[in-house]
């Protein structure tokens, strides 16, 4: 193996993430180079340092408590929200099941006196011709009776004139 | 009691064994804040923010992926969006907040050396681009896995490895420096180490 490879492999073999067929390879390298023996050295003191950096910036005590706590806020907000919706949901279906009830005794009812309102239609229709035709019938006969006393009239005039004439 | 039992539980209504999950995860997600914020309050306030995430869309995890990536997501995409609404400037972190080092051994000296390189990796780290200072948090301080981080990140594993490999070089250039005596390596957002 070349110094170049061993180099580029260093990371991975930090990390453990070598086959071992490769890391056994490495690890040769690193035996017979001093150099690369040396740069692995120096690349693994950077692993450990993050090891030995250790912070003693603690979470408080109180941390869950204050989660908790604003844990259930959001509880109790979920439920009023659901119960706030639920009602509105009533709300709906009752509407909805209002205009059904309506809208199903409409029907009902318009089922129910159809006959009725057709039979009153006819009657209506057939009176009201009926009304006229009495009606156009009495003007004739009202008209035929004039003519009847205007033609006496006249055959009384004329038969008054025949014997005035056989007067003179 | 596993995390996904205690998630059926809580949707069934028994919220309080919601805190449970709370216990487990506050302090890696509380961490996990901090290295982004370098901030105990702004750490708190995050945190709080994915528990209440959390609680909010426990509707939504549906068990494909492990429960701690999905809380580590929502962490993250919590630290993205702080990251995009602070007011830009220095990000150091409050001198008397700065984390210190807890001595490991009784030498002062060497306490006192490892407390100042620290402080010079912890700012190192801070002043790198986001896409690699994330995956640095994440492999490094919260030990999480190339996979997991893929799967938080939504970036393929090669992605990870690549960024994380060049963030881990960048480091080095940094200490490597800080060791030598060069020139003191002062992060500021202004000077975004990217190489």
């Amino acid at each position: 193996m070349k110094c170049r490879r061993a180099t580029d492999l260093t990371d991975r073999y930090l990390d453990g993430r070598l086959e071992s067929k490769t890391r056994d390879l490495l690890k040769a390298h690193y035996a017979s180079c001093s150099r690369c023996s040396s740069r692995l050295i120096a690349d693994n003191s950077l692993i450990e340092a993050f090891g030995q950096d250790r912070y003693t910036s603690e979470i408080p005590l109180d941390f869950t408590q204050r989660v908790m706590e604003k844990v259930f806020e959001l509880e109790a907000d979920r439920l009023k929200d659901r119960r706030v919706h639920d009602l509105q949901d009533h709300a709906a279906i009752f509407k909805r099941l209002g205009f059904s009830m309506l809208l199903s005794a409409a029907v009902m009812l318009f089922c129910m006196h159809i006959p009725s309102i057709n039979d009153r239609n006819v009657s209506r229709f057939v009176n009201a011709e009926a009304g006229a035709f009495v009606q156009r019938t009495m003007q004739l006969t009202d008209s035929i009776y004039e003519m009847n006393h205007r033609i006496k009239d006249i055959f009384r005039n004329f038969n008054n004139t025949v014997e005035k004439f056989k007067e003179v | 009691m596993t995390d996904e039992a205690i998630i059926e539980e809580v949707r069934r209504g028994n919220t309080h064994i919601f805190s449970e999950l709370v216990g487990r995860y506050k302090d890696k997600i509380y961490h996990m804040a901090y290295r982004f914020t370098n901030d105990p309050g702004e750490a708190q306030d995050i945190s709080q923010e994915v528990f209440i995430n959390v609680f909010r869309n426990l509707h939504l995890y549906n068990g494909t992926a492990k429960f701690s990536t999905w809380i580590y997501r929502i962490c993250y995409n919590c630290c993205v969006d702080w990251n995009r609404k602070k007011p830009k400037g220095v990000r150091t972190g409050k001198e008397e907040d700065r984390a210190q080092f807890a001595g490991t051994g009784g030498d002062p000296e060497e306490s006192c050396i490892n407390r100042q390189r620290n402080e010079a990796l912890r700012k190192a780290v801070n002043g790198l681009k986001e896409k690699y200072r994330t995956i640095i948090i994440l492999f490094h301080y919260q030990g999480l896995s190339y996979e997991e981080i893929a799967e938080i990140m939504k970036l393929p594993i090669k992605t990870v490895e690549t960024r994380l490999y060049r963030g881990r070089n960048l480091l080095r250039d940094c200490m490597h420096k800080y060791e030598n005596g060069g020139e003191r390596y002062e992060m500021q957002t202004s000077y975004r180490f990217d190489g």
